[in-house]
């Protein structure tokens, strides 16, 4: 028997010999595997075995290895495992054990060794919270956004965007509650918001069909109100608060329109509006969620916005706690449309889809790069996604495999897909003054609505023309078409889009009227469109639904918005109302000015520089003016993208699945690094991940020359015995992918010459051996087929579900979530109709009051 | 009777050559009626710069790369060989390991947390357990960064939590009007006004609940509703204007008359633009330079006008990528001449300066190595100068550079991803006096442990919180304190 040190027998026992079965898995996962990930498994995993023992398994494990046994249950003395850590022998060349760690060991070898589960998850040591850690969930925008708009039928989304700031992805995810923390400018923001929002929503429904003032009135406002903002009933003190607050509201002229819209803006900054606020107090045990906290937590989940009426109908019944019924209301949730757009989110965070508004490839390596491009490969991964999960229905795994995707003509054109439409132009304008004339009083429209939309000066020899093109007015006069603009608003009409792009240099920052830089309209009363300028704001008037003859009114860019310099002003009405000014390519100001385009008139001249009968004449330099009856995104993209085509990859070799997509195929920059995208799938779709480079090894990027190709330099790499131990585990996953460049186009050569193979071997976590595949199709049929990828998605979708990133204390419940959803189908659906069911979600942790 | 603590001064020079007119703010004077010398308040901030000091560059001293930081020597301490092996991660890089132990000496909590609070919150919350005064801010997070995919390459200000003390403001103007921003309201018509009291009344009811003895809510969710109620109060002393005698003796809210407008706009790349995908960008000496002294400028004003007295600053994300180039002259000489990219023969990531570090080799002269990090320290040190210049000067004399805790570190002490024993050992460190506290004015190596020296340096700035583990036996730090 091995001499072990007596202090380490007379260090007191951590927990009882008995545990409980529960206890007994948790105390595993939380405390027992973190131990074995980061002292054992580098050596000990099932891919390298040292001394034939695998530790990462359970029937492995209590196997042994070389020499036999190394876990005898109930016996530490007898087991080699505690010999070997308490001589610190092991781990071999590592840092040993602490002795708090040592006795944890002992402790459940002398327990019985409890083992509940079958693998120990890699990267266990790195997982630690998640339990215990009790954060409220403040909204996040887009969460602020769709709640002001169910609860007050204020469509926010414009001011919102202005004013609050966005949130950073934390732990992979943007709703990750322990980043959501406020500062000065968010309660700025929600200050000004509400107080938007107040002015802008109708108090109907708020008063509650009362009628008069008194105090019974006031309290049935205040107690709609509630419902209405907060989720949930009032307490005796939130009632009392809020009435003191409807009364002052009603004020002497007792206005009960002016009192709800009072406690509107109160509420809208409330805890219990901004917050996701629930009870925690309790005896230091989960208890079941209380129902309108579970109704919120269940319509955030599916929807990313508050419960329904017929939830929180469902609520207020008590309903939720029977099971049949529970499941019933979240299959009606998953059935509404929101539950589509809070899935995209999903897929837009887990994949980091966002980092495409940023990539800056290099030129000289791809000339046919633009931010377009990226617009459309984020598009693609988001169409294909939203098709697969919600019309084919496919379980999740098969993103990896699923035979088709989207392309707009710019795309299909990247990837090289034949029959595909090349055309990457986008829409001709209707109209389109390039002011190149150089002389005369005529501007020539070379766009599709010809010369009859030549415009004119209404002075001679007024148009100062500029050496170097281009147009200056340096006086009053209006250039104006003609006749009136009815094939403009004709065209106008039937898209109910527009676009405006309009290249000038305001001559000073004083002229107002507004200035009319290009106005679509008769006099100073009436019009379609007319964007100006108001001293140093750029003021904008549409007539839309609602608006009155003369267009928005006092709708203006911020103040010190107009400078003497070129701006590009780009002012896009999509067919849903969406109406945005965009200032060299940043969003200004927005609206909503609601679906139909309301009373345009064909009568009116379209005129630049000056109002039809004078009196609002603007100074300035005029470049380029385009106008189309699309909406069109700055940067070219068409907004609603009509143009895309869904394209079936079943006969296109070397495509099909999210990892055959150019938004994944990027994370390895400009030189398609085979270890960032290996890396990328080890960790975002296998759920793994490795360990430092050992000790001495340069790891300065080696790279591809003419003979030696970018998968030449990986086996290379691998071959050596410093780095095989982790390259093995994650270079090899990027093999299938060498075809693809650096932004997902196909070649058979790389920029040296080399020939691109596309065979490789996948050696999954957990694995002893690896698996090989001929070509990108059979890797991706793998990675579909994985149990491990299915586990994965499991583990990301329940993480974005909850807020938070998952400790081992949650590896039991992500267990059971995993089978249930498996059970369903695999589906978005079944995986957070089985998120929802379970325990995350219907209890919460409580804490005793101090 | 008033006493000045700052001279009247109109204009502020050395914003990069860029002057901001500023009047003298009457809340610059404190009310000594009681007091026969005033205050100085206690202070702690944490700069950071990114990329490291190799461990063997930095025993040339003075005579190499650390040369911007002798006109400052007396007035620092500089500590070699501090050692944060404890913070390496398994499964992580140095990078961000390192970058999570600066200034708290703990491996970091998932991808975007701390381990622990770093210093100056610890500090913070033993001294103003109640509360800093109204009107100014908390804890004041500021950079020149680009990398940014981890929360704590460029925020080096964190919570008990371990999260951030405070989104980090990388805009000179964000910075501008989070630290002395007008807000609209207090100038509005009187019912306006009386309605906004009576809205933010009935809300700040609301966060008094929730934040308060008998809530429904854990400890964890209180603190959060906790710090959303200072926000608000911190709102409340912007939009209404407090009353004189309710805080005598502390800077009161913000003049809402003469402040003249918002600094220059930024020449840098901000947001997601600023980090392409870990592929870098490329810049120049000259706008770097510039966009961290707009930066690092009016984060110097925030402290001279007793805005903020806690939080981070940082040049330099940690493992930052950048592909820099111009001309670098120090003392009158050329030191280099940047061109990274030119000079890697490489673009991309490839192409970064970052990439000096990975292939630092001792036996090596690794110039451009030795140029970045010359650089850096100098703005390192314009940035201290500033603390240290007389417009910094206190009421008791000193200047609020040797009143105050600066602590300066970085993420590394080596470049190689390799060898937990060099890169995340090694790593250097300088602190000023701490109004005497802290012995100044020479160099240590001594190998501490980050731990050992953060605690010693907590224990004098008179916490009883430590750091690290609670069972393990701290070592006290002796060498450094005076």
């Amino acid at each position: 028997m091995r001499f072990i040190p007596p202090f380490l027998f007379s260090l007191p026992l951590l927990a009882s010999t008995t545990l409980a079965s529960d206890e007994a898995a948790r105390h595993f996962d939380t405390v027992i595997a973190p131990i074995l990930s980061r002292h054992c498994l580098e050596c000990h995993d099932s891919a390298n075995r040292e001394g034939k023992l695998d530790l990462s398994k359970k029937s492995a494990a209590f196997a042994g290895g070389k020499k036999g046994s190394v876990i005898v249950a109930g016996s530490a003395a007898k087991s080699r495992l505690w010999e070997s850590v308490a001589h610190d022998e092991m781990p071999e060349d590592r840092p040993a054990l602490s002795a708090e760690e040592k006795e944890k060991l002992r402790t459940w070898i002398e327990a019985g060794a409890v083992w509940p589960g079958e693998e120990v998850d890699p990267l266990a040591h790195m997982r630690s919270g998640g339990e215990g850690t009790i954060l409220p969930r403040r909204l996040t925008r887009e969460e602020y956004i769709a709640t002001v708009q169910a609860a007050t039928g204020v469509e926010i989304a414009g001011d919102a965007e202005r004013l609050l700031p966005s949130e950073a992805r934390a732990e992979g995810f943007r709703n990750t509650a322990f980043h959501l923390t406020v500062d000065l400018g968010h309660i700025q923001a929600y200050a000004e918001l509400a107080r938007l929002v107040a002015e802008r929503l109708d108090p109907a429904p708020f008063l509650a069909g009362t009628t008069g003032v008194d105090d019974n009135a006031l309290a049935k406002i205040v107690e709609q109100s509630g419902r209405r903002l907060l989720r949930g009933p009032l307490d005796g003190t939130e009632r009392e608060a809020y009435l003191a607050l409807a009364r002052e509201g009603a004020g002497p002229a007792r206005d009960a329109k002016a009192a709800a819209r009072l406690v509107a803006e109160a509420m809208l900054q409330a805890p219990r509006f901004l917050y996701r606020v629930e009870s925690q107090r309790g005896d230091g045990t989960p208890k079941p969620v209380a129902a309108h906290e579970l109704a919120s937590r269940l319509s955030y989940l599916a929807w990313g916005a508050p419960p329904d009426d017929a939830l929180l109908r469902v609520a207020a019944a008590g309903d939720l706690s029977d099971e049949t019924r529970l499941a019933k209301e979240i299959d009606r949730l998953l059935a509404d449309p929101r539950a589509v757009e809070q899935s995209l989110r999903f897929a837009r965070d887990w994949l980091d889809l966002d980092r495409l508004d940023s990539i800056a490839p290099d030129p000289k390596k791809f000339p046919h790069w633009s931010p377009a491009l990226a617009a459309d490969l984020k598009g693609e991964t988001l169409a294909f996604f939203r098709a697969a999960v919600w019309e084919e229905k496919l379980p999740l795994a098969r993103l990896f495999n699923a035979p088709f995707t989207y392309a707009s003509p710019r795309l299909a054109a990247h990837y090289g897909f034949e029959g595909a439409k090349a055309s990457a132009q986008g829409p001709a304008p209707l109209l389109h003054y390039r002011f190149e004339e150089g002389k005369g009083d005529r501007v020539v429209n070379r766009g599709s609505l010809g010369e009859a939309y030549d415009l004119g000066a209404d002075k001679a020899n007024a148009l100062v023309w500029k050496k170097a093109g281009g147009l200056e007015l340096k006086s009053a006069v209006a250039i104006s078409t003609t006749g009136p603009a009815k094939e403009l608003v004709a065209a106008i009409r039937e898209t109910r889009e527009f676009t405006v792009s309009m290249r000038i240099t305001p001559a000073n920052t004083q002229q107002k009227g507004p200035a009319r830089i290009l106005t679509l309209s008769h006099g100073t009363g009436e019009r379609n469109l007319t964007i100006g300028q108001e001293g140093d704001r750029y003021e904008v008037r549409v007539l839309g639904k609602g608006t009155g003859g003369n267009g928005t009114i006092d709708w203006r860019t911020e103040p010190k918005t107009v400078r003497t310099e070129k701006v590009h002003l780009l002012l896009v009405r999509e067919a849903s109302g969406k109406t945005r000014l965009f200032i060299d390519g940043k969003e200004a100001i927005s609206r909503d000015l609601g679906g139909e385009l309301g009373d345009w008139k064909d009568g009116y001249h379209l005129v630049l520089g000056n109002e039809t009968n004078g009196g609002r004449p603007w100074l300035g330099s005029y470049d380029e003016v385009a106008l189309y009856d699309r909406a069109l995104l700055p940067d070219g993209l068409p907004a609603a993208t009509p143009e895309w085509e869904r394209i079936d990859l079943t006969s296109v070799p070397g495509r099909g699945g999210l990892l055959t997509q150019g938004s994944l195929l990027s994370v390895g920059g400009d030189e398609a690094s085979m270890v960032t995208r290996g890396l990328f799938v080890l960790h975002e779709i296998l759920g793994s991940g490795v360990t430092s480079a050992p000790a001495g090894t340069d790891t300065t990027p080696i790279p591809p020359k003419a003979g030696q190709s970018r998968r030449a330099v990986s086996e290379t790499r691998i071959a050596k015995s410093d780095c095989a131990g982790c390259h093995a585990k994650f270079e090899p996953l990027a093999f299938g992918m060498e075809k693809f460049d650096g932004l997902g186009a196909l070649r058979e050569r790389d920029e040296h010459g080399n020939t691109q193979r596309e065979d490789g071997s996948i050696l999954f976590p957990g694995e002893a051996e690896p698996v090989t595949y001929a070509s990108v199709g059979e890797l991706m049929d793998l990675l579909a087929g994985s149990e491990r990828v299915a586990r994965t998605i499991t583990r990301r979708a329940t993480q974005f579900a909850v807020g938070r990133p998952l400790g081992n204390a949650d590896a039991v419940v992500l267990d059971t979530i995993h089978h249930r959803a498996t059970a369903g189908g695999g589906t978005w659906p079944a995986l957070l109709k089985a998120i929802a069911m379970s325990d995350l979600v219907r209890l919460t942790p409580t804490e005793p009051q101090s | 009777m008033k006493t000045r603590l700052l001279d009247r001064r109109t204009v502020l020079r050395g914003l990069g050559g860029i002057t901001v007119g500023l009047p003298l703010f009457e809340e610059m004077l404190v009310s000594t009626a009681r007091a026969a010398t005033p205050a100085v308040p206690m202070r702690s901030f944490n700069l950071f710069f990114g990329l490291g000091l190799p461990a063997a560059i930095q025993k040339e001293g003075f005579e190499g790369v650390m040369e911007p930081l002798k006109p400052l020597a007396d007035k620092l301490l500089i500590l070699r060989g501090i050692d944060q092996i404890r913070a390496d991660q398994k499964g992580e890089n140095a990078h961000r390991d390192g970058a999570s132990a600066a200034f708290t000496a703990e491996a970091p909590n998932g991808t975007d947390r701390a381990g622990g609070p770093s210093l100056d919150q610890v500090i913070r919350a033993a001294h103003y357990a109640n509360g800093l005064p109204a009107g100014m801010v908390p804890s004041l997070v500021a950079g020149t960064y680009f990398r940014r995919d981890r929360v704590a390459r460029h925020t080096h200000s964190f919570n008990e939590d371990g999260t951030a003390a405070a989104p980090i403001q990388e805009r000179p103007r964000d910075l501008f009007e989070r630290v002395f921003g007008k807000l609209p309201g207090s100038e509005g018509d009187p019912a306006e006004l009386r309605r906004k009291r009576s809205v933010l009344d009935t809300v700040l009811d609301q966060y008094h609940h929730y934040a308060g003895a008998n809530s429904p809510l854990g400890s964890a969710s209180k603190a959060r509703l906790a710090d959303h109620l200072d926000r608000i109060r911190e709102y409340e002393t912007r939009v209404f204007p407090a009353k004189e005698e309710e805080a005598p003796l502390t800077v009161t809210g913000l003049p809402t008359a003469g402040l003249p407008g918002p600094p220059p706009k930024s020449k840098l790349l901000h947001g997601t633009t600023a980090d392409p995908g870990g592929e870098g960008i490329d810049i120049t000496l000259t706008d770097l330079v510039e966009g961290w002294h707009l930066m690092a400028g009016l984060y110097a004003l925030a402290i001279q006008t007793d805005r903020v007295r806690f939080g981070s600053l940082t040049f330099c994300a940690a493992g930052e990528r950048i592909r820099l180039k111009g001309d670098y002259d120090y003392a009158g000489r050329r030191v280099f001449q940047f061109d990274d990219a030119g000079q890697r023969k490489k673009s991309g990531a490839a192409g970064c300066s970052h990439e000096w570090w990975h292939g630092f080799d001792e036996k090596k002269t690794n110039e451009a190595l030795r140029a970045h990090a010359h650089m850096k320290l100098r703005e390192i040190a314009w940035f201290l100068d500033l603390m240290d210049n007389e417009e910094s000067r206190e009421g008791n004399g000193r200047t609020i550079l040797e009143n105050s805790l600066f602590t300066i570190s970085t993420e590394s002490g080596d470049g190689r991803h390799n060898d937990v024993k060099r890169e995340l050992s090694g790593v250097f460190h300088a602190v000023t006096g701490a109004g005497g506290r802290f012995k100044t004015g020479r160099i240590l190596d001594d190998g501490t442990e980050a731990l050992d020296l953060y605690n010693t340096l907590l224990g004098a700035m008179g916490t009883k919180r430590r750091l690290g583990p609670g069972n393990r036996e701290h070592r006290r730090f002796d060498a450094i304190l005076a």
